[in-house]
């Protein structure tokens, strides 16, 4: 399968660069064609222009300076995410990647009179997150989980219709034990390996 | 009431603006104190650095000068109000960014230590009123059941960080794309009457 695995944290030596490699050594171990988007290695600015607003229901033609994600995106049968959570959900630059990218003829179409968007990343059979939070379990589903919706539910219905969404997500790192963070590593490579 | 108005759109002079703008009407007519950021206009950086993220733990996390003004605004504020579109179910990227940056160690909480790390504890204890404006491309069952990630964001996650009293007002135009001009002004006038009486 081919997997887009996009990366979204601005440290090489965190947790979460390890768990990104983990994903990575899974999914190539168990042969599929890795794609790896390290948005802050590539500086990916995740703010939306103006021009893009006034453009957003204009032809994916028209935005050639995105052209480049968007092939990467309509390339993937999986997409992988993997980030830190922070306040509920994916950090800005990993938001903005949705905002920018999962444009109008790539993620979704809008012909004229429909009264909603209809799905187009039909290549899309796996949706994946791997994620780490700092508070409890209990804390995020106090919130929740805005985080695991947007992805899960609101991005997920732009998928294959038959798409599976697997979220994997270590709470309460703020306190987890070294041998907790060894486990999730462990449990993310093997998910991978079984995609 | 000292109200800071959080305003995220790309788009200089369209609906969002003039949502800004009634809700600015509304609070000064209701005899608010006011302040406005503009977090396009003012080109905040909406990603956190990787010095940011080295420090985040620190007693002063903050690092830069807009950040740090930014941050002077949220400790005046009784009530923040923000104004943005919804885009894919939850806040812009400047506007999630500028949470990550600004209601940070300090500001929105305090890191104390705990059993084997650290935990959170809420600082935003001036705060009483966390008001979100917003307009949906879907309608208002969709935004709902689907996700509703920006209304779950700022009412359930920031205001854990907020005293319980604290007052969580929700004004939501959905469908957007299907509204009528009357309509449109409709909602315009509701956030002028709503915000008047904070």
């Amino acid at each position: 399968m081919k997997a887009l695995v996009v990366y979204g944290h601005p440290l090489d030596d965190s947790y979460c660069a390890a768990l990104r490699d983990r994903a990575v050594g899974g999914l190539r171990a168990a042969d599929h064609d890795v794609d790896v988007l390290d948005l802050y290695a590539e500086a990916f600015d995740p703010v939306l222009t103006a021009d893009e607003r006034a453009g957003h229901l204009a032809p994916a033609a028209t935005k050639p300076h995105l052209a480049d994600h968007f092939a990467r995106l309509r390339w993937a049968e999986a997409v992988v995410l993997v980030y830190p959570t922070w306040w509920g959900g994916p950090p800005a630059i990993v938001k903005g990647w949705l905002d920018r990218v999962w444009a109008n003829e790539v993620a979704f179409d809008l012909p004229p009179g429909a009264p909603r968007i209809r799905p187009r990343l039909s290549n899309v059979r796996r949706l994946v997150v791997v994620t780490t939070h700092g508070s409890s379990k209990w804390v995020n589903a106090l919130e929740g989980e805005p985080g695991k919706r947007i992805v899960g539910r609101s991005l997920r219905l732009l998928c294959h219709r038959r798409a599976r969404f697997r979220w994997l997500a270590l709470y309460g790192i703020d306190r987890a034990t070294p041998a907790e963070r060894q486990q999730f590593l462990t449990h993310v490579e093997r998910a991978m390996t079984r995609l | 009431m000292r109200c800071l108005v959080v305003h995220a759109n790309p788009t200089p002079d369209g609906y969002g603006a003039a949502l800004r703008d009634a809700a600015v009407a509304g609070l000064t007519r209701g005899g608010h104190e006011v302040r406005v950021v503009d977090l396009y206009a003012e080109g905040f950086r909406a990603a956190m650095t990787a010095e940011e993220r080295r420090r985040y733990h620190e007693p002063d996390p903050i690092v830069d000068p807009q950040v740090r003004e930014h941050a002077g605004h949220v400790r005046w504020a009784e009530a923040i109000v923000f104004v943005y579109p919804t885009w894919w179910a939850s806040l812009p990227a400047v506007l999630k960014g500028w949470l990550e940056r600004v209601m940070v160690n300090g500001v929105a909480f305090r890191h104390v230590p705990a059993k084997g790390g650290h935990t959170v504890k809420p600082h935003l204890d001036h705060l009483r009123r966390i008001v979100g404006i917003t307009t949906y491309g879907s309608g208002r069952w969709f935004s709902f059941l689907v996700a509703d990630g920006g209304r779950r964001t700022l009412l359930r996650a920031l205001y854990i960080t907020a005293p319980r009293r604290t007052q969580r007002i929700w004004l939501g135009l959905y469908g957007i794309e299907a509204r009528s001009p009357a309509e449109r002004q409709a909602f315009l006038q509701r956030v002028d009457d709503r915000l008047a009486r904070l």
